[in-house]
């Protein structure tokens, strides 16, 4: 791979080639993270990064801008991601059980006559652009997803973050759509309530 | 209709297209529910920032 790497920048285009060792491994962590986030095995991340990687080397384009490289080097490995989820549904799944989020944690926003309790009610977070363009909001926005039970969160990241159709999710993991849509309400009021309680609400504090 | 079953909506609301007595039922909620109309925005904020996830990581220094 090293000769690869050292090839010569070519003006104004950007592939996987063209970038230098240091920016190469920088988003190869930055996959690895992402796949690790999304399919909570390391060897599994690492094949898929590994996989996606060499797709892209493959594919040799030429880009304007590394960001445009780099959208599609993680549109390959999402692609891959998905791949594996589907492998795995082939194996037998001990882990698609309502793990984690009660029902009694979602209960408990709500008074008995089932309104919001003064402090769960949802409140104005602002300009979504505001918090995206702060580094310190995806730290927590992805503390909070590993917060998440497993199952939760691979049913949250199949259809938020991979935009599976919830009909899909299902069907792939072989669970009921019942199951499954009550588990992926609880996982967004969860992580609702873990954002709002671990950035929101402290930004307010601050300001 | 109270927030709790308001919540449920809300949330079935982004996976399909709700029937036509519940879009009302919930639209009317919503109009002078605060709590609510806020859960909606949040609910839509976490699923931009979700779809949005890959290209900020690759973002570097932000």
């Amino acid at each position: 791979m090293r000769p690869l790497l050292e090839k010569t920048r070519l003006p104004n285009t950007f592939s996987p080639t063209s970038l230098i060792p240091e920016e190469l491994t920088k988003l190869r962590s930055d996959m690895l993270k992402f796949a690790r986030l999304q399919l909570r095995d390391d060897s599994a991340a690492e094949d898929a990064v590994q996989e996606a990687l060499a797709a892209a080397l493959a594919g040799l384009k030429g880009f304007k801008e590394e960001a445009q490289l780099k959208t599609w080097v993680f549109a390959i490995l999402k692609n891959k991601i998905i791949d594996t989820m589907r492998e795995r549904r082939k194996s037998p799944i001990a882990w698609v059980e309502i793990d984690g989020i009660s029902e009694g944690a979602i209960d408990e926003l709500f008074d008995q006559n089932g309104r919001w309790h003064d402090d769960f009610r949802p409140s104005d977070w602002g300009d979504p652009e505001l918090s995206f363009s702060n580094r310190q909001f995806w730290q927590v926005f992805e503390t909070c997803l590993d917060r998440l039970p497993e199952s939760s969160a691979r049913i949250f990241m199949m259809r938020e973050m991979l935009g599976f159709e919830t009909d899909e999710i299902c069907t792939e993991l072989n669970i009921s759509s019942a199951n499954c849509w009550v588990i992926l309400h609880r996982a967004r009021m969860s992580l609702r309530l873990c954002l709002n309680e671990r950035w929101f609400m402290r930004k307010g504090q601050q300001s | 209709m109270n927030c709790k079953k308001a919540a449920m909506l809300i949330s079935e609301s982004m996976d399909k297209k709700l029937t036509i007595p519940n879009k009302i039922r919930l639209h009317i909620h919503t109009a002078r529910c605060t709590g609510c109309k806020n859960l909606r925005r949040n609910l839509l904020h976490i699923r931009t920032a979700s779809r949005h996830l890959a290209l900020h990581h690759s973002d570097g220094e932000i």
